[in-house]
C-alpha cells in the first residue's frame, strides 16, 4: 500500500502542480502600462497604453524599431468593469494589469467623485492598486504622448514623481492606499497631482516625435488637486502645494528663490538650496479658538547670488536668512488661505487636533462644511540657517562693479 | 507510544496560533486600537490556557477524550466526546475552506476550488496518516521558514518606509469599552483559546515538567507577535482600509518597494499563508482523527480517511466566501467556540476540583 501510494504522489504532482492551470504565455498577453479613465455622458471610457512587444524589444536593444513602442486604445461601457471587458472586442491579446504604473483620472470624474474608481481598483484581483494616481483634464490624451527620453513610457510618470518628490518636494506620489488613508482620516481631505500637456500635443503622438531633438510637447506635473472626501474641490498652484508640503513636513530638498534685498516685487535673483528641515505643528487651545503653531527649521546653503552683496559679513548672511524666511512664510500663508477657500483640510489639521485635544475635536466635528477651519489661527515661525555659500563667498558681480 | 519533544510542541503551538491570522486583522472593529484588542484578548485567553493546563496536569497521560469520559461518566462523556470530534472536524473544515477561497481569490483566480482544497487535503491526510510524531517533526522544520519569512516581511516594512505610526493615534479614542467588547470573548476565543485542541496532544510530550513552561512561552510569543502584526497593518494601510479589505496583509505587502528592485514580495506572503493554514487545519484534522480513534478504540489509521472525507465534503457547504466568514464570525464565535473552549472545559475543571477536594476530605477523615 505504502509503495503504491508513493508512486501515485509524483504522478499527481506532475499533473496538477506544474501550474499550467492558468497558463498565459507572454505572446498572448498585452502588458498595460498606463490606464486612463474618462467619462462621457454616463459612459465610462477606459483607455490603455499597451506595450507593442515587437517594436519595444527592438527599441530597447538600440536599433530603431518600426512603429511606436506602445499603442493606445479606448473602450466604453456602463460600468468600469464593463468598459474593461469590452476591450476583448477590439484587442486580440488578453490584458495584463500587474505592471500598470499609473492611473489617470479625468477632471470631470474627479469633480463628481472618484469613489467608483477607487472601489474598482481596491476590489480588483489582477491589479495590485499600488500605482500612483493622477488627474488630467482629458485623461486619455496623456496616453498618446510619446517621449524620446523613455521609449518605453512605463517608467516615465513614476520616475517623474520620484524626482519630483526628492528634488522639488511639491508633490508626494499618491497611490490608492495613500488616498484612502487621507480621505478616511478625520480631515476627510486628500490630494492628487495633476498632469498637464504643454506645447503641441499632436506633434508628440507619432513615431516622428522620437526622432526629433526638441520635444514639441511634453507631459508636466501641473497643480495639486485638493479633494474634499472623494470630490475634487479645487486646485492648489505649485506654490500653494509647496506651502502644504511645508505644513505637513514633507519637504526634503528644495530650491527657494528670494531677492537679496528683500524686495517683494520683481523677479527674485538668488537661490537657497535647502538640504534639511524639521517641522513641528502644535495645536493649542486659546479660548474658543485654536492656535496652530508651525515651527519650521531649515538648513541649507546659498547656491545662486546675482547681486553685489558682501557675503563675507555674518550680518549680511543673517539678513538673507530673514528674506528666505519671509518667502517660506508667504508660501505657507498662501496654502492656508487656499485651503480655507476650498474647504479642504489638506494639511490634516483635524488629525492634529484630534490627537492632542480630543474633546475639542468632538465639538468641532459637528460643524458642517469644514467650518472648523475658520476657527483655526495659523502662526508660522520660520528659522532658516545658511550654513555656507557654496565654494565662493562674494558674488562675481561685485568684482566687476565699478 | 509516540513521543514529542518540547521544541516540537512549542513550534506546533506557535504555528497553530498564528494560523489564519494573516488573513484578517483580528479586532479591527475597534479601529486603530486593534492591537490593544489583541493584547487584551491574549491576556484574557491566559485564563483558559490555565484551565486547560490544569486539566492536563491533573491527568498528564490522558487525552481530552479520556478525561471527559472519566469525569462525565460513560454516557454523557461519550456524547460530549462525539461533539468534540465534530467540533474539531468543523474547525478543520473552516480552515480548508479559508485556504481554498483565499488561494482562488488572491493567487489562482482561474483554478477550481475543489482542486486546491483537494491538494491541501491530500497533503494533510498524508501527515495525519503518518501520525502525531511525524506531523510535529514536520512542524519543527516548517517553523523556522515561517518565522524567517515573517520577520523578513517586517524588516522590509521598516526599510521601505511604508510605516506611519501616526495612524495609530489617538489611542483609545472612545475609551476602553470598545476594546474590551471586541476582545472578550471573540479574540480570547479565536485564536487564543483554540489552543484547547492541544489537550489531544499534550499527553505525548515526553517530559511533562516542560509542559507549562513551553506552552506559555509559545503562547506569549505568539500573542506579542500578533500584537505587532496588528500594529504594523494599521500603521501601513490605516484602520478604515484594513476593515474593508478581505486580506489586509495582501494589501500591505505589495506596498513594499525598496530601491526600485525589491518589490512584489507576495510569494513570501503566500509561503506564510499556506504553511500557517496548513498547520492549523492539520492540527484540527489530526485532533478529530485521534479523538474518534480513541472513542472507537481503534487505530487512527482505520478512521483517518473517513474523517478526511467528511471534512472535505463539508468544506463545500458554504455557498460563498462571504457566507463562510459570516457564519464564522456570527455563529461559531458566539456559540461553538464558547461551548467547546470555555463552557465544557470550565465545567470539567470544576468537576476535577470538587473531586479532588472531596477525596482530600475523605483522606483527612479516614486519618483522624
Amino acid at each position: 500500500m505504502n509503495r503504491k501510494f508513493l508512486i501515485c504522489v509524483p504522478v499527481f504532482l506532475l499533473l496538477f502542480l506544474s501550474g499550467c492551470g492558468d497558463i498565459r504565455e507572454l505572446n498572448e498577453i498585452g502588458i498595460v502600462v498606463y490606464t486612463a479613465i474618462d467619462k462621457k455622458e454616463d459612459q465610462w471610457l477606459v483607455s490603455y497604453q499597451v506595450v507593442n512587444p515587437s517594436t519595444a524589444a527592438r527599441n530597447s536593444t538600440g536599433g530603431g524599431g518600426e512603429g511606436a513602442p506602445v499603442f493606445t486604445f479606448t473602450t466604453s461601457g456602463e460600468t468600469l468593469q464593463q468598459a474593461i471587458q469590452n476591450t476583448n472586442l477590439e484587442e486580440p491579446r488578453r490584458l495584463f494589469f500587474a505592471h500598470n504604473s499609473a492611473v489617470i483620472i479625468s477632471e470631470e470624474i474627479a469633480r463628481e467623485g472618484v469613489s467608483p474608481v477607487i472601489d474598482y481598483y481596491l476590489r480588483s484581483i489582477e491589479d495590485r492598486a499600488t500605482e500612483p494616481l493622477f488627474i488630467a483634464e482629458k485623461a486619455m490624451d496623456i496616453l498618446d504622448m510619446l517621449d524620446p527620453s523613455e521609449p518605453i513610457p512605463g517608467r516615465l510618470l513614476p520616475n517623474m514623481m520620484e524626482r519630483g518628490e526628492k528634488n522639488m518636494s511639491k508633490y508626494e506620489e499618491v497611490d490608492f492606499t495613500d488616498f484612502v488613508i487621507a480621505a478616511t482620516s478625520e480631515s476627510k481631505s486628500a490630494v492628487i497631482p495633476q498632469l498637464v500637456i504643454t506645447g503641441d500635443k499632436e506633434g508628440q503622438t507619432s513615431m516622428d516625435a522620437l526622432s526629433k531633438t526638441r520635444r514639441a510637447g511634453t507631459i508636466k506635473l501641473g497643480n495639486l488637486g485638493a479633494f474634499n472626501k472623494d470630490k475634487l474641490a479645487g486646485w492648489l498652484t505649485p506654490e500653494e502645494a509647496r506651502g502644504v508640503a511645508w505644513i505637513t513636513g514633507e519637504i526634503e530638498e528644495i530650491y527657494i528663490t528670494f531677492d537679496c534685498h528683500g524686495k517683494k516685487e520683481g523677479p527674485p535673483q538668488s537661490t537657497y538650496l535647502l538640504t534639511d528641515s524639521s517641522v513641528q505643528l502644535t495645536p493649542r487651545l486659546t479660548g474658543s479658538r485654536i492656535e496652530m503653531e508651525l515651527d519650521i527649521h531649515t538648513e541649507g546653503r546659498v547656491s545662486e547670488v546675482n547681486c553685489a552683496y558682501d557675503l563675507s559679513q555674518p550680518d549680511n548672511i543673517d539678513k538673507m536668512a530673514g528674506y528666505i524666511e519671509e518667502r517660506i512664510s508667504l508660501d505657507v500663508e498662501a496654502a492656508w488661505a487656499k485651503a480655507k477657500e476650498l474647504n479642504a483640510d489638506v494639511m490634516g489639521f483635524a488629525n492634529e487636533i484630534n490627537n492632542r485635544h480630543r474633546d475639542k475635536w468632538k465639538e468641532l466635528k459637528g460643524i458642517p462644511d469644514k467650518g472648523y477651519l475658520e476657527q483655526i489661527d495659523l502662526i508660522t515661525n520660520v528659522n532658516v540657517d545658511i550654513e555656507n555659500t557654496g565654494i565662493n563667498q562674494t558674488p562675481f558681480s561685485s568684482l566687476i562693479k565699478e | 507510544m509516540e513521543r514529542l519533544g518540547k521544541y516540537q510542541i512549542c513550534a506546533g503551538i506557535i504555528l497553530f496560533l498564528i494560523g489564519s491570522i494573516p488573513l484578517f486583522v483580528t479586532g479591527i472593529e475597534a479601529g486603530r486600537d486593534a492591537w490593544l484588542v489583541m493584547l487584551t484578548g491574549m491576556l484574557a485567553g491566559l485564563f483558559f490556557v490555565w484551565v486547560y493546563l490544569y486539566i492536563q496536569h491533573n491527568e498528564p497521560e490522558s487525552s481530552l477524550i479520556q478525561i471527559i469520559r472519566k469525569h462525565f461518566g460513560k454516557y454523557i462523556g461519550t456524547v460530549i466526546a462525539i461533539l468534540y470530534v465534530l467540533h474539531f472536524a468543523y474547525q478543520a473544515m473552516r480552515n480548508t475552506r479559508d485556504f481554498g477561497d483565499l488561494i482562488v481569490l488572491t493567487l489562482m483566480p482561474e483554478s477550481p476550488l475543489f482542486l486546491i482544497m483537494l491538494i491541501m487535503m491530500i497533503i494533510s491526510t498524508y501527515a495525519v496518516y503518518q501520525g502525531t510524531e511525524v506531523f510535529f517533526r514536520t512542524l519543527e522544520i516548517l517553523f523556522p521558514i515561517v518565522i524567517i519569512s515573517f520577520f523578513t516581511l517586517i524588516l522590509f516594512f521598516f526599510l521601505s518606509g511604508v510605516l506611519n505610526f501616526q495612524l495609530l493615534l489617538p489611542v483609545l479614542e472612545n475609551g476602553l469599552m470598545p476594546v474590551l467588547k471586541a476582545a472578550v470573548p471573540n479574540v480570547a476565543m479565536t485564536p487564543f483559546a483554540q489552543i484547547a485542541v492541544f489537550l489531544m496532544f499534550w499527553k505525548y510530550l515526553n517530559n511533562k515538567k516542560y509542559l507549562t513552561k513551553y506552552t506559555l512561552i509559545a503562547y506569549i510569543f505568539t500573542g506579542l507577535f500578533l500584537v505587532l502584526y496588528n500594529i504594523l497593518i494599521v500603521a501601513i494601510i490605516g484602520a478604515p482600509l484594513a476593515s474593508i479589505s478581505t486580506v489586509p496583509l495582501l494589501r500591505a505587502v505589495p506596498l513594499i518597494q525598496i530601491g526600485g528592485f525589491l518589490e512584489r514580495l507576495d510569494p513570501i506572503f503566500v509561503i506564510v499563508l499556506v504553511l500557517c493554514l496548513y498547520t492549523k487545519m492539520t492540527v484540527f484534522y489530526l485532533g478529530a482523527v485521534l479523538a474518534l480513534a480513541e472513542l472507537l478504540n481503534k487505530s487512527h489509521r482505520k478512521v483517518f480517511l473517513l474523517v478526511g472525507a467528511v471534512i472535505y465534503g463539508a468544506s463545500f457547504i458554504p455557498a460563498n466566501y462571504i457566507e463562510h466568514i459570516w457564519v464564522g464570525f456570527q455563529i461559531s464565535h458566539n456559540y461553538d467556540f464558547v461551548l467547546f473552549q470555555a463552557v465544557i472545559p470550565v465545567i470539567l475543571l470544576l468537576i476535577i476540583m470538587v473531586k479532588k477536594k472531596s477525596s482530600k476530605q475523605k483522606n483527612g477523615l479516614s486519618q483522624t
